[in-house]
């Protein structure tokens, strides 16, 4: 029979203040749990995303669509712009760039998205084929790991697109279908919650609009051959150094059988009028403060009818207004622990009137003025403990809600189980909070009175 | 048995009480009897060791408990004294043999189920130990109390005005039984009470 068990009777007995108290407590903690998981997760998401992304370059309209479309595959795109308009941006001799990728959106399958881009893509995002294989013509696509598992896909199943991201868009159903050949793991990027495929298969779906499928494919084979060897404006010494320098990397992928990263740019730059939506660039990493850098999107911005915006700038300008909109509700999740334990200070000091008469009582029976603080010190305690424990609980399947319903919105998920040390740390500020809101009643107890209390 | 000696009391700014010299032995019992004013509960006080004399003796079971402060004393009293207050006074969160096993551990003793069984049967309520004690009549409030006294096996009882509210059956059932078990225990029994209607059931008696 320790303090504990009295403390726990107690509270027991007064089921509807010690209630109220863990309620209150439990509502603190789990807004500031589920603030704190959506801060953590959030930023981590956004920082694996950026994958080392210097510039992104589309159609003119709102820089932060741009990034959020080519980079975290959410809203819709800005436009399209000609491949001849960005082609600069993929000439190896470009001293600040290292690597650019194209990126083609616009269509998807039950709702995920479908991007046409370069195998390159993959290694950015720290992903790499599970299972199966790289796309080595068009219409073959390599499915994130979130997609496989979510339509329960596998290599060889074939699907046709759907234009625009929605589930009832206009399908693509007239001509060849998609083919899985391969299958990415997880990389916790949202490389996981897309579908990879070459820049070619979005032209060919869009184009089979107006021919039949086999004629599109004679069609392009024909223009492919005609690129390589007409009289196309070819540097050959451009070309030399694309097969020597940046793109020399991504061949030596484990792909064996997959197209190389420098054919399909040379086949990108082959049709200079075809369109894409944008470019993601990455920059040298020992030039990325040189000038002519820093000043590169506003020469491209205001030179060339394309739109040039650096992630980094954009994103912590959002994640500025998002902090702003995460501290004001984390003031509120305060204001409410501070009424919580004001609750608790309350209820435990008017509690001590009532029970003078016990504390009296448990002093005439032997016991000390500390046991007595004690008692109500441990009775704050466990009220603080459980309504850090419940509150956790709340957040966490808020957390689950949250997650699922920004998984069916935007594939993207947060994850319900996973605890950080700060909220162990909110499980002491509890603690701390609980033992303020009981110090002074603890000390009233201290000097509990028996004779007066008796009488 | 306890008895003491030259007993003298003085509130800071209030009256002064110089108490006669008086004794009990074991399973006897003894009558402190005044009328309001003379200073009748602060002599329960001091002799429950809730309050300290200013000067003066009082001894229990061979200790002078005078001198004794802060945890010592607190101990002292918790296991040499036990107390049946005019109003029943309990741990409401706690049932009958909850406050019984708290009060021993209180008084720093074992936990003795066999004790807290025998004093219930010896005061009838055997069967109300799960309840809660304000779920109990009256009767057995203060019989509750009686136990709550008795359970810690003390060498001294005593009783606040144990009477007052009782008619004259009553009054004569509750001092049979608390006579009776402070024998049983071999514990001296000083009741203190402005109940004259006691006098006569006590043959050690003193008048404030």
């Amino acid at each position: 029979m320790n303090a504990f068990f009295i403390s726990w009777k107690n509270i027991k007995k007064n089921r509807l203040s010690s209630s109220l108290s863990i309620l209150l407590i439990a509502f603190g903690v789990a807004l500031l749990s589920i603030l704190l998981q959506f801060n953590k997760q959030f930023t981590e998401q956004f920082e694996k995303n950026q994958a080392g992304i210097d510039l992104v370059v589309g159609a003119k309209g709102s820089p932060l669509q741009l990034i959020l479309n080519s980079m975290f595959h959410v809203d819709a795109p800005t436009g399209n712009i000609k491949i001849e308009d960005a082609a600069f941006l993929f000439n190896p001799k470009n001293p600040f760039i290292k690597a650019s990728i194209p990126l083609s959106i616009g269509d998807s399958y039950k709702t995920f998205r479908i991007v046409g881009t370069t195998t390159t893509f993959v290694e950015w995002y720290d992903a790499s084929i599970k299972e199966g294989r790289f796309w080595a013509k068009a219409l073959e696509v390599v499915v994130g790991h979130a997609v496989a598992q979510e339509l329960n896909l596998h290599i060889g199943d074939t699907f046709f697109s759907s234009h625009g991201f929605n589930e009832g868009d206009l399908a693509h159903d007239e001509g060849a279908p998609f083919r899985v050949v391969g299958i990415l793991d997880q990389s916790g990027t949202v490389a996981d919650k897309i579908i990879l495929t070459s820049t070619e298969s979005i032209w060919k779906v869009h184009e089979s609009h107006h021919h039949d499928a086999n004629n599109i494919t004679a069609h392009k084979d024909d223009h492919d051959h005609h690129d390589h060897h007409s009289g196309h404006d070819h540097d050959h010494e451009y070309e030399h150094e694309i097969k020597e320098g940046a793109y020399a990397q991504s061949s030596n992928t484990t792909h064996n059988d997959s197209i190389s990263a420098l054919s399909e740019i040379e086949a990108l730059l082959g049709q200079p009028e075809k369109d894409i939506t944008s470019v993601l660039v990455k920059f040298h990493s020992d030039k990325k403060r040189a000038i002519p850098v820093i000043n590169m999107p506003r020469n491209i911005n205001e030179n060339t009818p394309i739109m040039a915006t650096a992630p980094s700038y954009e994103l912590n300008k959002l994640l500025a207004n998002v902090a702003s909109v995460l501290k004001a509700l984390s003031y509120l999740a305060i204001i409410i622990a501070v009424v919580s334990a004001l609750s608790m200070f309350i209820s435990l000091f008017t509690k001590l009137k009532e029970r003078q008469y016990e504390l009296a009582l448990m002093r005439v029976s032997g016991g000390s003025p500390l046991l007595l603080s004690i008692y109500i010190i441990t009775e704050a305690l466990i009220i603080g403990f459980i309504g850090f424990v419940i509150g956790l609980f709340l957040a966490h399947i808020a957390l689950l809600f949250l997650s699922a319903m920004l998984n069916s919105q935007f594939h993207y998920s947060l994850d319900a189980f996973r605890f950080y040390k700060e909220e162990y740390f909110l499980g002491i500020g509890t603690l701390v909070i609980s033992l303020i809101a009981a110090l002074i009643p603890a000390i009233k107890a201290y000097h509990t009175d028996i004779i007066k209390s008796l009488q | 048995m306890f008895h003491t000696k030259d007993v003298r009391f003085k509130y800071t700014e209030g009256p002064s009480f110089f108490y006669p010299d008086f004794s009990c032995e074991k399973g006897e019992s003894i009558v402190i009897l005044g009328k309001s004013g003379v200073g009748k509960s602060t002599l329960l006080y001091i002799l429950g060791g809730l309050l300290k004399p200013n000067h003066g003796e009082i001894w229990i079971n061979g200790i002078d408990c005078a001198p004794l402060t802060g945890k010592k004393l607190d101990h002292f009293r918790g296991k040499h004294i036990g107390i049946v207050f005019q109003k029943s006074h309990f741990i409401s969160s706690l049932t009958v043999e909850e406050n019984l096993h708290f009060t021993r551990k209180l008084a720093g003793l074992t936990k003795d189920r066999k004790r807290i069984h025998t004093i219930l049967e010896r005061l009838a309520i055997p069967h109300k130990k799960n309840e809660f004690p304000e779920n109990l009549s009256q009767g057995e409030q203060q019989r509750f109390s009686i136990a709550r006294a008795l359970v810690t096996h003390p060498q001294l009882i005593l009783a606040d005005e144990p009477s007052s509210a009782l008619d004259d059956e009553n009054c004569q059932l509750m001092i049979d039984l608390l006579k009776e078990q402070a024998e049983e225990d071999e514990a001296s029994l000083a009741i203190v009470t402005h109940d004259y209607r006691l006098s006569h059931l006590f043959s050690n008696k003193i008048e404030l």
